[in-house]
């Protein structure tokens, strides 16, 4: 297993990140990556060591398709798009991390009070 | 299947992470020149938040699963080399197992055939094998005599049928090439108290077993179609003339059967 640095994501998190990251447009590895640190405020990273490894898992799954294309720096990257089974599990996993996310902060409050 | 596919794909696999992983690293580089870096700065900070390149492509590599076949691969190779490398043990190793491998099968073919598939006849776990015994000298099984079959159908209330059978082997004549037949004497109700039925013609019929009636035999298929080169005749009714028996009649059952393959 790749050593995951300190402030990395909750286990499981990171291919609904990539997922919710896709449903807007196509984009290649390294993008990915700079949207989920930019659009999370700067607060989420996806370490490559971690971004690698699930973007082949969801290839495999078949959530994503990969084709060979260019960047906006003009370097030949593979861009990955969401497959309808791929919007299908991230609207599944949204669902459970909502769920998720409420049960903790039920928790939080109940132990503040 | 899926992981065999999956690893002949391996090559072309392995060329396109690679390359998606430098095309990342030579983004993230791009980036950092943007953000007012050196490029020595950008290239030397890209490669550390990276890490290490070649991890990351295995453990994106081992999402294919077929890490697992490749070690396997390298195994079996290995265990070619040692085997290679030891003759001796080798040759003990491989004639233990073609033993051992050799006498199971023989075994279970045995117990298969004789245990766990029932004889080929109507009720196979009613049928019984009635022989006698000599008190005088303890052997066992004996013939049993004509005439202790005939009182034992005659008087015995445990059978529904009664049959017996004589091993009487024949000549085959009048052929490209004569031949001994391994055939028995039976008695006429032996085809109704086995279940069975001849696939041509017809087996015996009540009145055939006695001292006149005309020489009858059943004879199985193979013998038709082989050394018997009769045209479409149904032979189930045998030609006498053909087949030379022992010609003492000693009782009435003038009837045969081949025994092997029946």
């Amino acid at each position: 297993m790749v050593a995951k640095p300190k402030g990395e994501l909750l286990p499981g998190t990171l291919e609904m990140l990539i997922l919710a990251t896709l449903r807007r447009e196509p984009l290649h590895g390294y993008a990915i990556a700079q949207c989920i640190h930019q659009e999370s405020g700067n607060l989420l990273r996806a370490e490559e060591g971690s971004l690698y490894p699930a973007l082949q898992r969801l290839l495999i799954e078949g959530w994503v398709s990969a084709e060979w294309g260019v960047s906006s720096r003009n370097r030949r990257v593979r861009v990955y798009t969401l497959t309808p089974a791929g919007l299908r599990q991230l609207s599944r996993q949204m669902k459970f991390m909502e769920r998720q996310i409420d049960g903790l902060s039920r928790i939080m409050r109940f132990s503040e009070s | 299947m899926k992981r065999v596919l999956r690893y002949l794909r391996a090559k072309r696999f392995e060329h396109d992470l690679s390359a998606e992983i430098e095309a990342h690293l030579e983004e993230k580089i791009d980036q950092f020149i943007e953000e007012g870096r050196t490029p020595e700065a950008a290239r030397a900070n890209a490669l550390r938040q990276f890490g290490n390149r070649t991890r990351v492509a295995e453990y994106s590599r081992e999402q294919w699963a077929f890490v697992p076949f490749d070690e396997f691969v390298q195994d079996l190779r290995f265990a070619c080399r040692i085997l290679a490398r030891n003759p001796a043990f080798t040759t003990v190793a491989v004639l233990s197992l073609a033993l051992g491998i050799g006498a199971n099968t023989i075994l279970f073919g045995a117990v298969d055939q004789v245990l766990l598939h029932a004889l080929p006849y109507r009720e196979p776990a009613c049928l019984f094998a009635v022989t006698s015994r000599s008190a005088n000298h303890g052997i066992e099984p004996m013939q049993v005599s004509a005439a202790d079959f005939y009182d034992w159908r005659a008087q015995s209330h445990s059978f529904e049928s009664l049959s017996a059978y004589s091993s009487w082997p024949m000549n085959l004549t009048n052929v490209d090439e004569p031949r001994r037949l391994e055939s028995e004497l039976v008695s006429t109700s032996l085809f109704s108290t086995l279940g069975v039925n001849a696939e041509m013609g017809r087996t015996f019929q009540p009145n055939e077993d006695q001292e006149k009636s005309p020489f009858v035999v059943v004879i199985k298929s193979s013998l038709v179609t082989g050394v018997w080169r009769v045209a479409a005749n149904h032979r189930s009714r045998g030609d006498a003339q053909r087949l030379a028996g022992n010609h003492s009649r000693r009782h009435a059952s003038q009837f045969c059967f081949p025994v092997t393959g029946c």
